[in-house]
């Protein structure tokens, strides 16, 4: 039924929006059943001489005028007569204003003269006269027309009244039916998105939002109870449109809160709730699992902080009253004590799970070595077969493309078996799992003596390598082993790649105690990488890598320059490519 | 008189080759491919020499060697794609002679076989060295004739080489740096002659070691100098 969302969606609005009329009506209605100006109750009533709005409005404010205003009154109303005596002097439209004669124009006379009331014997509600001050008298008599004319008006408010009544009973009526309606079609568990979207503010928001709409509407309701609101055109425009606005936003926060009711969100969404269960994991003192230990430790420390400000607060207000402070300052205690015992649980929880991770990486690292010892084992095994018969095959009488070959299977070969041994080196250096012997030497001397081991592949390579050494013995201590193997395999990446017709130079300096030795080539590629490209395993400058090598050379170099704890950079400036190494100096003994 | 020589290696194709290489210059061979037979062999045949790989089905290398040398004195060259130091280590402190790293020469394996024999049959000579002569492992130095041989071998040093060789020799164990050996066997100070020096001790390597890259006996102790293995 794709359709009957569409529909429920219209229809949806469409309810909303007649719930709103309805009730905006119904308030109108109810605006103007206040400004009938009747008594409340007194609408069955259909004699109007038997309501209390007709002692109160017809005759008590006919005297009150009489008695307040002496001489200027003049009732110019046709069938009302009066009679007013202030002491000294009578005012009054009936000729000979006696009792008698009051009491001769019908059933509806009421006064106080000779001391006492006189009323019909039938209509005497004491309340309702007045007693005229000492000396003054008054009378007053309504004659038969007029109080027929008062009987037809009352008629006509109690018609208005009650088609009112029925009006605002009938748009309630009617407005709490649509709403039920649109609560019944917003239970549609699909449907409900539209109120979702509301779920975000929370229901603390929500709920004043309701307490002011609800004050808001009450205020306008009454504010414009008064008479002298309706000359105002444009304020009651504007007040509608404010009721109307406020009932919309009123109804959607019932809705809202039916929806959360409904799918039981109502305390997820609320603020408060949030807020402690934010700090909740604060107490949580579980070792393991899937919280994050140091969430809950920075959790607690900003609660900590919170309550102990809200502490100090409160004791700064009341730092007059002692017994106060004493029971502060055991609070405090008592709540450092627990930050300090929880932090310490959550913290050596941390620890167990460092330690146990430590393990594992240290398991895995083993595992690691153990794989690559195990794998170069396995390919070394049958590479030393191809190595030992292609030995032997160089001794038989071959022609001369068959000895061709069998070099280049030679070379091959043993070009292999080196990579192979780089691979290992490298993963073993790169674990840790290596033990490094640190003696003093002199840098210098193992440079020197480097090249000179390195010098038949020197003069092979064609190109010329450069040294530049002080002339003061520059001892450092580390793995000469190793870092002959680093100066190897950095010179030996110079040779390979270096332009041909520049020179290789190697510089050796001390600056302050480091000692920096800089190899610096002229590239024979277009360098269009990065150090960090260099350093990667296996990286290869000429991207087609034909040349020889694993491409390990220069990570092997790092690794070890590392461990032997000297520090390895590259920087590439245009074609000029630098290996940077530096070592501490030696402070052992001084320059040699 | 042929020496027997027992190979060991599962890898039936370098068992082969091994015995190849040690057939063509007559030596007499076994084989075995697995640390038992090794031991039934050894009880059996009168050998000169084990060349023994390390990881082998049912007995491996290492075990095999600690029970032949409860019993056998005989040189026990091991052979092993293991080439870390610590397995070195390990493998020369149960009682092997030597260890072969995988993979290896011919060439290599054969002078090391020839030295491990020569080592073994020339042992009870010892007594009658003469004191003109300094022998240090397979290197012998006699002063006297100014020659050195390694394993049987004359080397042809010049002069130079011979003077440095005698004065390393002579202090077994000692590291020098190239300063003190050019003082000592030119007879006059160094002055930034240091090069010298260890361009005639790469030539040296590279006449009496079997493989120069890696000495065995005239080793280079980075940054420092050098020295004989004493």
């Amino acid at each position: 039924m794709a359709t009957k969302s569409k529909h429920s969606i219209t229809l949806k609005i469409i309810f909303f929006a007649l719930v709103v009329a309805l009730v905006c009506l119904s308030y109108i209605f109810l605006q103007l059943l206040f400004n009938q100006e009747t008594y409340p109750g007194e609408i069955l009533q259909k004699d109007y001489l038997q309501t209390r709005q007709f002692h109160y409005v017809e005759v008590r404010g006919r005297v009150d005028r009489l008695l307040r205003s002496g001489e200027e009154v003049f009732f110019r109303e046709d069938g009302v007569r009066f009679y007013y005596h202030d002491g000294h002097n009578t005012y009054s439209n009936v000729i000979n204003p006696t009792i008698a004669s009051f009491q001769a124009l019908g059933d509806h006379y009421y006064g106080y003269r000779l001391g006492r009331f006189w009323a019909p014997p039938s209509q005497l509600p004491s309340s309702a006269y007045l007693v005229a001050p000492s000396g003054q008298e008054y009378m007053l008599a309504f004659e038969d027309t007029f109080i027929d004319e008062l009987q037809q008006k009352w008629d006509n408010v109690r018609r208005k009244t009650f088609s009112l009544i029925l009006g605002i009973s009938l748009s309630i009526l009617a407005a709490g039916l649509l709403f039920i309606r649109l609560v019944y079609l917003l239970s549609d568990r699909q449907e409900d998105s539209y109120l979702r979207q509301l779920d975000w503010i929370p229901l603390e928001f929500v709920l004043a939002a309701m307490v002011f709409l609800v004050l808001y509407m009450s205020y306008l309701f009454y504010s414009s109870l008064q008479p002298v609101f309706y000359s105002d055109l444009i304020s009651v425009v504007t007040t509608f449109l404010f009721v109307f606005l406020s009932f919309s936003g009123f109804l959607l926060v019932i809705l809202t809160i039916i929806s959360r009711l409904k799918r039981d969100r109502l305390a997820e969404t609320s603020l408060i709730k949030k807020v402690f269960d934010a700090f909740a994991i604060a107490f949580d003192t579980v070792t393991s699992g899937s919280k994050r230990l140091t969430d809950i430790v920075s959790r607690r420390t900003v609660l900590f902080l919170i309550l102990l400000s809200i502490l100090l607060f409160i004791a700064h207000q009341l730092q007059n009253t002692p017994e106060v402070l004493l029971i502060l300052a055991l609070i405090s205690v008592g709540l450092m004590s627990w930050f300090i015992r929880a932090n310490k649980r959550t913290l050596s929880s941390i620890d167990q799970s460092m330690d146990r991770s430590v393990q594992e990486m240290l398991k895995s690292e083993k595992t690691k070595v153990e794989l690559i010892t195990n794998v170069s084992h396995d390919l070394k095994t049958p590479l030393t077969s191809i190595i030992s018969y292609v030995d032997l095959l160089k001794n038989e009488p071959l022609n001369e493309v068959s000895q061709e070959y069998v070099e280049v299977i030679a070379h091959k070969s043993s070009r292999l078996n080196q990579i192979l041994q780089d691979v290992f080196d490298l993963s073993k250096a790169s674990t840790g799992d290596v033990t490094v012997k640190r003696d003093e030497f002199d840098l210098r001397r193992l440079i020197e003596q480097t090249v000179i081991d390195m010098e038949s592949q020197i003069e092979s390579s064609g190109h010329t390598l450069k040294l530049n050494l002080p002339a003061y013995a520059v001892m450092i201590e580390s793995d000469g082993t190793r870092l002959y193997r680093v100066l190897q395999n950095i010179i030996d990446n110079a040779l390979k790649y270096t332009h041909e017709g520049t020179r290789i130079f190697l510089d050796l300096s001390v600056n302050g105690l480091t000692a920096i030795m800089v190899l610096k080539n002229t590239s024979a590629y277009a360098m269009d990488f990065t150090k960090e490209n260099v350093l990667q395993r296996f990286y290869r400058a000429d991207k087609a890598r034909t040349s020889e090598g694993s491409g390990l050379g220069l990570s092997i170099a790092e690794s070890f320059t590392e461990l032997s704890g000297g520090s390895f950079d590259i920087e590439i400036e245009g074609d000029l490519f630098k290996v940077i190494l530096s070592f501490p100096i030696s402070n052992r003994k001084g320059f040699a | 008189m042929t020496s027997t020589i027992l190979v060991c290696d599962d890898d039936k194709e370098i068992n082969r080759i091994i015995t190849k290489v040690l057939t063509t210059e007559n030596y007499r061979t076994l084989s075995a491919y697995d640390g038992h037979q090794v031991l039934e062999l050894a009880a059996k045949e009168p050998l000169d020499l084990i060349l023994l790989d390390i990881m082998m089905p049912y007995l491996d290398g290492l075990s095999a060697l600690q029970q032949l040398r409860e019993e056998q004195n005989i040189p026990i060259i091991i052979l092993s794609a293991k080439s870390q130091e610590s397995d070195k280590v390990r493998g020369l402190s149960l009682g092997a002679d030597d260890y072969i790293t995988k993979p290896f020469s011919n060439a290599e394996l054969l002078a090391r076989v020839k030295s491990a024999l020569r080592r073994y049959k020339t042992l009870g000579d010892v007594h009658q060295q003469k004191q003109t002569e300094i022998t240090i492992g397979d290197l012998s130095l006699d002063m006297l004739t100014k020659m050195i041989s390694v394993g049987g071998e004359t080397i042809h040093l010049t002069a130079t080489e011979y003077k440095i060789m005698e004065h390393l020799m002579r202090h077994a164990g000692q590291v020098f740096s190239a300063e003190q050996i050019y003082e000592q066997v030119w007879g006059e100070p160094a002055y930034g002659v240091e090069n010298t020096v260890m361009v005639h001790i790469r030539r040296i390597r590279e006449k009496i070691e079997i493989n120069p890259k890696e000495p065995i006996y005239l080793k280079v102790v980075w940054g420092i100098g050098y020295k004989i293995e004493a």
